[in-house]
Order: C-alpha cells, then sequence, then structure tokens
C-alpha cells in the first residue's frame, strides 16, 4: 500500500511538475527533497541521542521496572483475562512503561514478548485473543508522555514555543487512548460472551 | 494559559532532571549507560534517514507540482463537516502506513504554513497521539501467526479519528 502512494506521488507529482513548470523545476524538487530529509537527521541526532541517552539510564536504572509495577492495578483493568503473575502480564507492564516514556525501542521486543506469552496461554491459533486486540489497540494509540521528535521538528522549522504542544499531546493522546479502550471492550462483548 | 506553557516547557527538564537523579539515588554509572543510549538514538535516527529520502523525494515534488491542493479541495468538504483542515487529511492518512513517511510530510506542512499556525500545530499533535496502525498490527499480529484480527483494526482507526478530532480542537484552544 505505502508502494502504491510512493509510486503514485513521485510519478503524477514528476509528469504535473514538468507540464506546469518545467523540467528544472521537477528535477530540482526531487533533489530538494533528498537533501531536506539528510538535514533533517543530523538535525534530529543530537537531541535524540541525547534522549535515548536519558531514557537508558531510566532503564538501567530500574526506573522502567519500578513505573511498570505502578500500572499493574490498570493493566489488570485492561486485561482481566491475563493472570497478574504470568510473564504476559510482565510485558505487558513493561511494553506499557516503556511506551509511556517514549522507549520505542524497549516496548516493542516486550510488546511482542507478550504476543508470544498470550498465545501460549490462551491457546491461540489463528484468531486473536482479546488481551491480543487490547494490547495492540492501546499500542497504537500511543500512550507517550513527550512527543520528542516533534518537537525536534518544531525546533528545526523555528517554531517561537517548540514545547507548546505537550499538554494539548498529552490531553489528545489520553482520549485517543479511552477512545480505543471503549471501543475495544464493546466489541469484546460482543466476541467474547 | 500560563500554566499550560509552563507544564509544556517543564515537562522534558523535569523528566530529565528526575531520571538523573534517580540513577544517582540507585548507583548506575551514569556516564555509561547515557553513552549506550546515545549511541542507540543516533543509530535509530539513521537508520530512518533512506525511508526519509525516499518519502520527502516524493512529498517535495507532490507538493512543488499543485496536485496536493487538487486532492484538498475534493477533500475539504467532507473533512469540514467533522471540524478537520483538509491539508491535514493527507498526514492521517501516511500515518496510519509510516512513521517516517508522516515526518516527511510534517516538514512540508511546517514550511508552507509554520509550526506556529494553527495547522502546524493541528499536525504536531495529532502526530504526537497516534501510532502507525498498520505497521505496528502486522508486526504484532505476524509474530504470532494471527491471520483473524476480529475488531483490532475498527477500533484502532476509530482511536485514531478520535484523535485527529481533539488535535483540531486542542489547537484551536490553546
Amino acid at each position: 500500500m505505502l508502494d502504491f502512494i510512493w509510486s503514485f506521488a513521485i510519478i503524477a507529482g514528476t509528469v504535473t511538475c514538468f507540464i506546469t513548470h518545467g523540467p528544472q523545476e521537477a528535477a530540482g524538487a526531487i533533489t530538494d527533497g533528498a537533501a531536506s530529509a539528510v538535514e533533517l537527521c543530523i538535525f534530529m541526532a543530537g537531541t535524540m541521542s541525547f534522549w535515548s541517552g536519558i531514557m537508558n539510564i531510566a532503564q538501567e536504572s530500574g526506573l522502567i521496572d519500578n513505573l511498570s509495577r505502578r500500572i499493574q492495578p490498570v493493566m489488570r483493568f485492561l486485561f482481566p483475562d491475563v493472570p497478574t503473575e504470568s510473564a504476559a502480564f510482565k510485558y505487558i507492564c513493561v511494553n506499557m512503561a516503556a511506551n509511556f516514556m517514549g522507549l520505542g525501542w524497549a516496548a516493542t521486543p516486550a510488546g511482542l514478548m507478550a504476543m508470544g506469552e498470550l498465545k501460549k496461554i490462551h491457546n491461540v491459533t489463528n484468531t486473536a485473543s482479546r488481551a491480543m486486540c487490547m494490547l495492540i489497540a492501546v499500542n497504537v494509540s500511543s500512550v507517550q508522555l513527550l512527543p520528542v521528535n516533534i518537537i525536534i521538528m518544531r525546533q528545526k522549522y523555528l517554531s517561537a514555543a517548540p514545547f507548546d504542544i505537550v499538554f494539548p499531546s498529552i490531553i489528545a493522546t489520553s482520549i485517543s487512548t479511552f477512545a480505543a479502550v471503549a471501543a475495544v471492550k464493546m466489541c469484546e462483548r460482543r466476541y467474547f460472551k | 494559559m500560563n500554566i499550560i506553557d509552563s507544564i509544556s516547557s517543564g515537562l522534558m527538564p523535569v523528566v530529565v532532571i528526575s531520571v538523573i537523579a534517580y540513577g544517582l539515588i540507585k548507583k548506575v554509572s551514569l556516564m555509561d549507560s547515557f553513552t549506550k543510549g546515545a549511541k542507540k538514538g543516533l543509530i535509530t535516527v539513521f537508520n530512518i534517514l533512506p525511508a526519509l529520502t525516499a518519502l520527502m523525494c516524493a512529498s517535495s515534488v507532490f507538493v512543488k507540482s499543485d496536485l496536493s491542493s487538487v486532492i484538498e479541495e475534493i477533500i475539504s468538504p467532507i473533512a469540514s463537516v467533522f471540524g478537520f483542515p483538509a491539508e491535514l487529511v493527507p498526514l492521517l492518512v501516511v500515518k496510519m502506513f509510516s512513521s517516517s513517511a508522516a515526518t516527511g510530510l510534517i516538514t512540508e506542512i511546517f514550511s508552507s504554513f509554520g509550526p506556529d499556525s494553527y495547522i502546524g500545530r493541528t499536525a504536531s499533535i495529532m502526530l504526537a497521539c497516534t501510532e502507525t496502525v498498520f505497521y505496528t498490527m502486522s508486526v504484532y499480529f505476524n509474530s504470532v501467526n494471527v491471520k483473524n484480527t476480529l475488531y483490532t483494526l475498527r477500533c484502532c482507526i476509530f482511536s485514531i479519528l478520535c484523535g485527529a478530532m481533539a488535535s483540531a480542537f486542542l489547537a484551536g484552544v490553546m
């Protein structure tokens, strides 16, 4: 699907650009895009590596584990059919805590381990279990505390207040997470009686 | 307004200080741990560069060709019913497939509207409050060979749309 969107944008864009602006502009637009991609990465590298460094301290000091213990009551509500002492439950908590702190590289492995454990305890073959659907819906709705990469991009484009969006983002992400949980809980009633 | 501003800009320093303080208490070798993580961060950034190049070339030529404004004109009556700016519909769609593609597109939005404009703020909040649904679903479900995903996609898209409408609203009131 992404292949389709990408090739459509390149082909249709270049052809139209060629007709309306001429060949020089068309070629220029493509190379401009490539140059700004590299520029953006170099700009992002500083803050991203600083943030990853800080978050690695959070992980190695046990802060993430601490956080994942604190969110257990919420997880019990979201995943009532996953036993609290199971490995699946622990991985789910780590996945959520890591997501919350913006630790993508720690969240995805924990999430995948959780999926594997859920498959075992619920004897899943071809059809998703109820806990799996909830885990993915909450992951997609994003529960991130600080949208670091967006802040960096706002700085790059000379925003007067790059951090302005942090608080509204927390509200918006709470709304989308709440919507995901409510929708999944409603569907659960229909599919798992 | 002032309180929101200070929460917004104060959060990052507070997180940084608390994490370092916690590390000090737990006697982690801070510099060592930091540099290990910083290296991971650098690798992550440059790992997305090839995809970002592909997608930023596409979005750059597409915006330049004025085709994007034609598409916006078609979509805008539908989007305006939900109080959502039509300029951001492509971003919303692309974000469902790929984070780096969305990054490429938001740079176009920031350079044409400015990051502090209504459109720019809505785009920022929107990207912060959702994840790539198709990517996440395929990675997670493929890892356990699940084919029938039941109601997951429906619920995810519903939550993304709620997040998008909340973003448009919040950007208007902040």
